[in-house]
C-alpha cells in the first residue's frame, strides 16, 4: 500500500482545492491588499465535475477509436498506413490547440462540439502511436507462434499482443489523459465551462485569485492522474495472465 | 504422410523455395538441413500453413493444406521454435496448455496432460507457475518441447529448437528428445543448419540450397553418395569429417567382442551404451587400438572393442 501514498495524497490536495478553496483563500487574504473577488455562478466543485466529464468523455472515445484503428491496422499488416500514422501523430502535436479550436469553431460551432473533437485529435494520437509502437515492439516469433498454435487472428491480438503491448498502451494513454486535462481549460473559449472558466474570467479581470482557483486544481488534477498512471504503467509490467 | 507437390514460394521476386518435392511417412524423423537462407524454414512453415504456396500444393494425408482452416489444421500439428517462441506473460503451465485450451480440453484433462508433459521432458512440478523469464534456455527449450506435444499431435514441426542452447544442454535435450521420439513415434520434421545435430537426431535428412532440394538420405547414405551431380557441394557442406560424426549414430554394443577378452586398463573401459565415437576417442586419447567395453551401471567387462571394428563399421553395413 505504500507505493499510493503520492497518488493518494494529491488526490486528497485536489478535493480540499476544490471543496476549500475559498476558507483558504480567505485566510491567506487578510494579509494582501484586497481585490473584488469575481462572482461565479457555478461552483467550484460543479466546474470540477465538469472539467473531469469533459476529459473522461474525450479521453474515452479517444481510447476506443485509437485501440480499435491500431488493431485493425495490424490484423491487416498495413505497413503504409501504420507509417503514416506515426508520421501523423509526431505532426499533429506540433500544431497549437488554439489554432485547432479556432479552425474548428466556423464549422462546428460553439460549445461542447468544437472542444470535444478538439480534445479527442489531440488524444488519439498518442494512443495510436503508441499502441502501434507496442505491437511493433513485439518479437515476430512470439507472434509466429501464437498463430502456429491455432489461434485465430483476433485470439493473437487479444491473448498475446495487447497483454504485451499494454505497458506502452497505457503509456500512450497516460500522455492523452494529461493533455486532455491541460487543453480542456481552452474549452472556456468556446463556452465550455470547467476549470477554464475561472483562468479566463481572472485573465480578463485581472483577478489573480479567480486565475489560481482555476489554475491550482486543475494542475493537481494533472499531477494526481499522472501518478496514478505511473504506478498502473508498474502493474502493467507485472501482469500475469489471469483466466 | 506429409507430401510437398512442385512447391515453389516467392517473396516479391526472390524465390525461397523452387520446385520443391518431397514425402515424408509417417512416424520418420526427417531433417532439413542447409545454410542460412536456403529455404529450408519456408519449407517447414509451408506445412502448418504460416506461409502459403506460390505455386504447386502440400498435401497432409492426401488433403491439401490449403483446403483446410488454417486454424484447424495449425492445432493438429506441435510447432517449437528456437528460445523466444514462449509468450513471456504465459506462466510455464499456460504456455503449455495453450493449443488444448483452444481445442476446449476439460479443465482436468488439462491439468493431468501438462503434468505428464512436465514429466516427460523433464522438467520439476514446481516450475509450473514460473514465467519464461525466469527459466534457463535449457529448460525454456524443454517448456518448448512439451508445448508443441500438448494436444498430442501426429506431426511436430521444430524450427531449431535447440539452436540457442550450450553444446553440452544441446546434446543432453537431443538426446532426450530422441528418447521421446522413439517412444511416440510422431512425424517429425525438424530443420537445423548443424550437421552434426542431423546425423545425431535424423531417420533422413535433407540437404538444401537455394531453395532447392538437392538431395535426401539416411545419414549413412549422403556418404557414399557418389552418383549425385552435386557431390561436391554435399561433401563440402558435411565436412571432411562427416565419416566421423557418423559413427556416433552406432553403439558399441553391436561391435562388441565377447571371446577371448583380455582385461586392459580399468581406465580405459567404455559403456555398453557408448557410441562408436567415444569409444574411439578415447583409444586416440590413451594411444591403444583395444580398449574393455563394461555394463552401465557397473564396472564389470562384458567384451572388448577393437579399432579394426570401428574402421570397418561401415563397411559390412548394406548401404
Amino acid at each position: 500500500m505504500k507505493k499510493w501514498i503520492l497518488p493518494a495524497s494529491l488526490i486528497f490536495l485536489f478535493f480540499i482545492s476544490v471543496f476549500f478553496f475559498q476558507t483558504i483563500a480567505d485566510v491567506f487574504l487578510q494579509f494582501l491588499p484586497h481585490k473584488t473577488i469575481f462572482i461565479e455562478r457555478t461552483s467550484l466543485p460543479e466546474l470540477a465535475l465538469q472539467h473531469i466529464m469533459l476529459v473522461v468523455v474525450s479521453s474515452l472515445i479517444s481510447i476506443i477509436i485509437a485501440l480499435g484503428i491500431a488493431i485493425l491496422t495490424r490484423i491487416r499488416e498495413t505497413e503504409k498506413f501504420q507509417e503514416f500514422i506515426l508520421s501523423m501523430a509526431t505532426f499533429g502535436q506540433t500544431i497549437p490547440t488554439v489554432a485547432v479550436l479556432a479552425l474548428l469553431v466556423p464549422f462546428l460551432g460553439y460549445g461542447m462540439k468544437p472542444i470535444l473533437f478538439a480534445l479527442f485529435l489531440y488524444g488519439v494520437l498518442p494512443i495510436l502511436r503508441n499502441t502501434i509502437e507496442g505491437f511493433r515492439s513485439i518479437p515476430p516469433e512470439v507472434s509466429e507462434a501464437a498463430r502456429a498454435m491455432g489461434m485465430t487472428p483476433w485470439q493473437v491480438i487479444w491473448n498475446v499482443e495487447i497483454p504485451l503491448a499494454l505497458p506502452a498502451i497505457v503509456a500512450g494513454i497516460r500522455t492523452s489523459v494529461i493533455l486532455n486535462i491541460s487543453v480542456a481549460t481552452i474549452g472556456a473559449t468556446v463556452g465550455v465551462t470547467g476549470f477554464g472558466t475561472l483562468i479566463v474570467n481572472g485573465i480578463r479581470a485581472d483577478d489573480v485569485l479567480t486565475l489560481l482557483k482555476g489554475a491550482i486544481p486543475v494542475c493537481l488534477l494533472a499531477l494526481a492522474v499522472d501518478s496514478i498512471f505511473a504506478k498502473l504503467k508498474i502493474l502493467c509490467y507485472n501482469l500475469r495472465h489471469i483466466e | 504422410m506429409i507430401e510437398f507437390s512442385n512447391v515453389t514460394k516467392k517473396y516479391d521476386e526472390i524465390e525461397a523455395l523452387r520446385n520443391f518435392s518431397l514425402k515424408i511417412s509417417d512416424g520418420e524423423l526427417l531433417i532439413l538441413l542447409g545454410p542460412s537462407g536456403c529455404g529450408k524454414s519456408t519449407a517447414l512453415k509451408l506445412i502448418n500453413a504460416l506461409v502459403k504456396p506460390t505455386e504447386g500444393e502440400v498435401y497432409i494425408d492426401g488433403e491439401s493444406v490449403a483446403s483446410k482452416s488454417p486454424e484447424e489444421l495449425r492445432r493438429g500439428i506441435g510447432y517449437a521454435i528456437q528460445n523466444m517462441g514462449l509468450f513471456p506473460h504465459y506462466s510455464v503451465e499456460n504456455n503449455i496448455s495453450i493449443v488444448p485450451k483452444l481445442l476446449k480440453w476439460s479443465k482436468i484433462d488439462i491439468e493431468k496432460r501438462v503434468d505428464e508433459l512436465m514429466d516427460l521432458v523433464g522438467l520439476q512440478r514446481n516450475f509450473k507457475n514460473k514465467l519464461p523469464g525466469e527459466l534457463s534456455g535449457g529448460e525454456g527449450q524443454r517448456v518448448g518441447v512439451a508445448r508443441a506435444l500438448a494436444a498430442d499431435p501426429k506431426i511436430l514441426l521444430m524450427d531449431e529448437p535447440f539452436g540457442s542452447l550450450d553444446p553440452l544442454n544441446r546434446i543432453r535435450l537431443q538426446n532426450e528428445f530422441l528418447k521421446i521420439q522413439r517412444h511416440l513415434k510422431k512425424t517429425v520434421i525438424f530443420v537445423t543448419h548443424d550437421v552434426e545435430e542431423a546425423v545425431r537426431l535424423a531417420d533422413r535428412i535433407v540437404i538444401m540450397r537455394l531453395g532447392e532440394l538437392i538431395v535426401s538420405g539416411t545419414p549413412e547414405q549422403l556418404m557414399t553418395n557418389k552418383s549425385s551431380e552435386e557431390r561436391n557441394y554435399i561433401s563440402e557442406f558435411l565436412g571432411s569429417e562427416y565419416s566421423l560424426k557418423l559413427l556416433s549414430r552406432l553403439n558399441v554394443e553391436k561391435y562388441i567382442r565377447t571371446l577371448g577378452v583380455e582385461k586392459f586398463d580399468p581406465e580405459t573401459a567404455v559403456k555398453l551404451d557408448s557410441n562408436l565415437t567415444q569409444a574411439l576417442s578415447m583409444m586416440v586419447s590413451k594411444g591403444v587400438d583395444r580398449i574393455n567395453v563394461c555394463e552401465n551401471d557397473s564396472e564389470d567387462i562384458v567384451g572388448e572393442i577393437r579399432i579394426w571394428d570401428i574402421i570397418s563399421a561401415y563397411k559390412g553395413d548394406k548401404i
